[in-house]
């Protein structure tokens, strides 16, 4: 399994280095990455979903791990930006006569009720299963 | 003349060069030095640190192989190989030719593939040492050996998790020792961006 380098990185996240096989990896780790990072086998990071929220990952130790509040921030984010596209597409099709998914009520009260869930999961499974709006 | 010529020195005293036909052997000396043109039908192998300087041209049907092969002529053989450097103001495969400043300058300096997703990848490098994943979308591509400077272009391209989208690259920051670039996703209905991961494929290619 291929070895990488991470360390913490300025905003609290972690930064994952990947050597090219170009220099030996403590070679890179001194040049490349600041000091205090780490070596470990890639198959040691977070994997499936909590690839999804990367900047949720967090570094305790030798262990990657997600922080689930962070993650839900980065999920919420997201969901906004897509909820806003959405709504545009919604609007757009209305204009063009094309027929949305639902009437506009209906549409609003999802995406609220989809906010709260976000709100109220616990596990990252969940916040994926949330997923996004849809025009 | 059949077999292999030894010497630790040969130059011919007239201006009308020297030429060895050996087609069974090779020519195997420490350095040469030539008024004229020097040809072998063999091979020519400077031994050790030696160079071969001609005012006229070099010629082997076989290999050239020193430290450093100059002449103000042209050089062929089947393979030139230097363990230093080989001057010359052009290059030619015998059918197409080219200057070697367009060879030089015209030749990517740094290039890398990678997908930075649940397998964080890197394919294939050159000039490059590592690839930092930053935060999503987020890249920095670190040099093997800095650039004096940083008048380089870089280029990127990139595809998302699915492979079902095309990702917009930017660049961040551009230093001689790495480069810092992001790679985006775009909500076309509403224009706006954000940063997505290349989860299928990331190119990076620097010339100077």
């Amino acid at each position: 399994m291929a070895q990488v380098i991470i360390h913490t990185n300025s905003n609290g996240g972690v930064s994952v280095t990947m050597p090219t096989g170009e220099l030996p990896i403590e070679q890179v780790q001194a040049k490349d990455t600041p000091e205090g990072s780490i070596i470990i086998d890639s198959s040691a990071l977070p994997q499936g979903n909590d690839v999804i929220y990367f900047e949720a990952w967090e570094l305790h130790g030798s262990n990657v791990s997600v922080n689930i509040s962070k993650a839900k921030i980065i999920h919420t984010n997201e969901f906004n930006l897509i909820a806003a596209a959405a709504h545009q597409t919604r609007l757009s099709n209305t204009a063009i006569g094309l027929s949305n998914s639902t009437d506009d009520t209906t549409w609003s009260n999802n995406i609220v009720s989809m906010r709260n869930a976000i709100a109220n999961t616990t596990t990252i499974s969940e916040l994926v299963a949330i997923g996004f709006p849809k025009p | 003349m059949a077999g292999t010529i030894q010497a630790d020195f040969l130059q011919p005293q007239s201006s009308a060069g020297l030429s060895i036909l050996n087609p069974s052997g090779n020519t195997v000396m420490a350095s040469v030095n030539s008024a004229g043109i020097f040809s072998s039908t063999g091979s020519l192998l400077v031994a050790n640190t030696g160079n071969v300087f001609s005012t006229g041209n070099v010629t082997a049907s076989g290999t050239v192989t020193a430290a450093n092969v100059t002449a103000s002529g042209v050089i062929t053989g089947n393979t030139i190989t230097s363990s230093n450097t080989i001057i010359a103001t052009n290059i030619s495969d015998g059918a197409n030719t080219t200057s070697m400043t367009n060879a030089v300058l015209g030749s990517a300096k740094a290039w890398v593939t990678f997908t930075a997703s649940g397998s964080t990848t890197v394919n294939k490098a050159y000039g490059v040492s590592s690839v930092t994943w930053n935060g999503t979308g987020q890249y920095t591509v670190n040099y093997t050996n800095a650039f004096a400077d940083t008048n380089y272009v870089c280029l990127a391209m990139a595809d998302g998790y699915s492979g079902s989208y095309g990702l917009i690259c930017s660049v961040d920051n551009i230093y001689s020792s790495n480069t810092q670039f992001s790679t985006w996703k775009n909500y076309s209905s509403s224009g706006v961006n954000s940063r997505s991961d290349a989860g299928y494929y990331c190119g990076f290619v620097v010339h100077k």
